[in-house]
């Protein structure tokens, strides 16, 4: 197997232990795949307003109905339609997970690019501050700022952005340490460019292919820590359908009423999964690794 | 080794004194458990007398101060809603909690350090797919999601065992199984095992115990397998300790678990200070203690590595 990564000559006694196979004959299938799940979210994201019910409309006769003809997933404890509330749900999860990824992504690959150009007290403070971030039990700190402010879809949000912009900042602070000594950065510097200039102009740009790949695995995370907020009742406020807090709703019917919780969780573990799936490939496709060797 | 040590301590606690700031003020942002304790129909010098008895009338850097004073003595004040020392509430709930992550750990490594070592052996074999295929689904599943299903099928459907709390050896089945299939602790070991395998099985010192015509199972286990193992114990290290802290808050509520799960989520809602404080301090220094121990496990796991 060629594999780009590894200098000629080093290849043929030590292999890099990429998975060959993944890398190799499987990567543009499952990248299609997995392009085409997310496309299939997107699109029930933004037709949800088609949905056969109206994902609040309260129906007590049909409380608790079993899937069948009239509920296609059945209804929940308030007689609402799971189905039509699960496309709903799509649109908070994937609206959610993107913009907490958006800004996450920039603040984290904004401060680890600085801490890592900058080195020096900038740089322990920032690396410091993601030990906190890392070390702190962040489930709680969540379930706070909804016992302080009432939970929105702006807070929850903002939670998950504070939840995962550290990984961002550690793999920017890596990437420009190794940046930091390149030519064009001390041209760059000799021309008088201020230190913000250059890392947003030219150090940023870099670290795009590797920032894409944290993101697509941080996007898994962002949307199961939703999931978790809305399940302990700090994610986005009901009646707004969400699939974590369907889940909780059908937290203690698991025996009676299995369906309430069954199809919200299988809708996270099949997008968690694709985005899962497509972080792989990516990595293995566009391997960081490769970059630094322009 | 003991300046290096000196100064991980010291740096550990400056992240545990910064943690312990944070959530001492968050705590009291919350809003005022006066009111939470006392009837509707209390009046405002009933309220300020609670708190002047509280001692939540004290400026702010007052009360931390108080509060770290007593912390250093192991004293963590006494429960607001359930009158109960924190420290004998802590004592009761924390070694169920471990005691869930514990057999989680263990039955992740009894499956992931065999399924790791087969799949870096023969590579792209039909084991090395499959485990990292069940990997990857087994951290896209959500935990309390996979405790429901499990719930509704094995105590539903099937009535093999208990939904609910810790009574004997079979209601220990079904959360230890949603704590190790899901998130990191199964798929984790298996990747950092098979990664970590792959790295050091092409070294001399392996081909060398090869040559030596030592059996495979002797080189693997003993030669190759120490050394793979160094990343395996930096990540558990940190995700044992995450997995108490936060992954296992859901379950253990899923299953009515009597861990630091349920007590601590039920001391959020009701603003119960002392309880939220001492919970969240004492998961902050497990974190603190467990990557100085993750450093020094280097030092004994791999000699090459140098004090910094």
């Amino acid at each position: 197997m060629n594999d780009p990564m590894s200098p000629p000559g080093v290849a043929a006694t030590n292999p890099v232990p990429v998975a060959p196979h993944v890398a190799g004959r499987h990567a543009p299938l499952a990248l299609i795949i997995a392009l085409t799940i997310l496309g299939i979210a997107v699109a029930a994201a933004l037709l949800a307003g088609f949905a056969p019910y109206d994902p609040t409309a309260v129906d007590l006769s049909a409380r608790l109905q079993p899937p069948g003809a009239t509920h296609l997933l059945g209804a929940d404890l308030l007689g609402r339609d799971v189905w039509s509330r699960l496309l709903y749900g799509t649109r908070i999860s994937l609206a959610v997970a993107a913009l907490a990824i958006l800004i996450g992504g920039l603040v984290g690959m904004l401060l680890g690019a600085l801490a890592g150009y900058k080195g020096g007290r900038v740089d322990a403070l920032i690396m410091r501050l993601t030990d906190v971030t890392l070390g702190f039990p962040l489930l709680v700190l969540a379930i706070f700022f909804a016992a302080i402010y009432g939970p929105s879809f702006k807070d929850v949000i903002l939670v998950i952005s504070l939840i995962l912009w550290a990984p961002f900042a550690r793999l920017a602070r890596g990437e420009t340490l190794v940046l930091k000594g390149r030519e064009f950065i001390t041209a760059a510097r000799a021309e008088g460019a201020s230190d913000l200039f250059i890392v947003r102009r030219h150090v940023l740009p870099h670290l795009l292919s590797s920032a894409m790949v944290l993101a697509s695995l941080q996007g898994a995370a962002a949307i199961l820590i939703e999931a978790a907020l809305s399940f302990f009742g700090a994610g986005v406020p009901p009646p707004t359908p969400s699939w974590g807090g369907m889940i909780n709703a059908g937290r203690e019917y698991a025996i009676t009423g299995w369906w309430i919780a069954f199809f919200p969780g299988l809708a996270i573990t099949i997008i968690v999964l694709t985005l899962n799936i497509l972080g792989d490939t990516l990595r293995d496709t566009l391997d960081p690794r490769m970059r630094r060797g322009r | 080794m003991i300046a290096f040590i000196g100064r991980r301590l010291l740096q550990g606690l400056i992240v545990l004194i910064g943690a312990s700031m944070l959530i001492f003020g968050l705590v009291r942002a919350t809003g005022n458990p006066a009111a939470l304790l006392l009837p509707p129909y209390a009046t405002q010098e009933q309220v300020a007398a609670l708190m002047h008895q509280l001692g939540l009338d004290q400026p702010l850097y007052t009360q931390y101060w108080i509060f770290l004073q007593r912390a250093v003595h192991g004293n963590f004040g006494t429960s607001l809603q359930l009158q109960t020392p924190v420290l004998q509430l802590l004592e009761q709930r924390l070694p169920n909690s471990l005691k869930l992550a514990g057999l989680s750990l263990l039955f992740a490594l009894l499956i992931g350090l065999p399924l790791g070592i087969t799949a870096a052996t023969r590579q792209g074999g039909f084991v090395d797919r499959a485990s990292t295929g069940l990997a990857t689904i087994g951290q896209s599943i959500p935990s309390f999601w996979l405790a429901i299903v499990l719930v509704a099928i094995f105590a539903g459907k099937l009535r093999l065992l208990p939904a609910a709390e810790a009574n004997g050896v079979s209601s220990y089945v079904l959360p230890v199984a949603a704590l190790t299939i899901t998130g990191f602790l199964l798929s984790g070991t298996i990747r950092f095992v098979r990664s970590g395998m792959l790295e050091v099985l092409n070294l001399d010192y392996v081909k060398v115990a090869r040559a030596k015509g030592l059996p495979e199972r002797v080189v693997i286990w003993r030669h190759a397998l120490r050394n793979a193992l160094i990343p395996l114990v930096t990540f558990l290290g940190f995700y044992v300790t995450l997995l108490v802290g936060g992954v296992s808050l859901a379950v253990e509520l899923v299953f009515a678990w009597p861990g630091l799960g349920p007590l601590l989520y039920d001391a959020v809602l009701a603003r119960d200070f002392p309880v939220v404080q001492a919970v969240v301090i004492i998961y902050v220094a497990a974190f603190v203690v467990m990557s100085i121990i993750v450093d020094l496990l280097y030092l004994v796991l791999d000699p090459t590595v140098a004090y910094r």
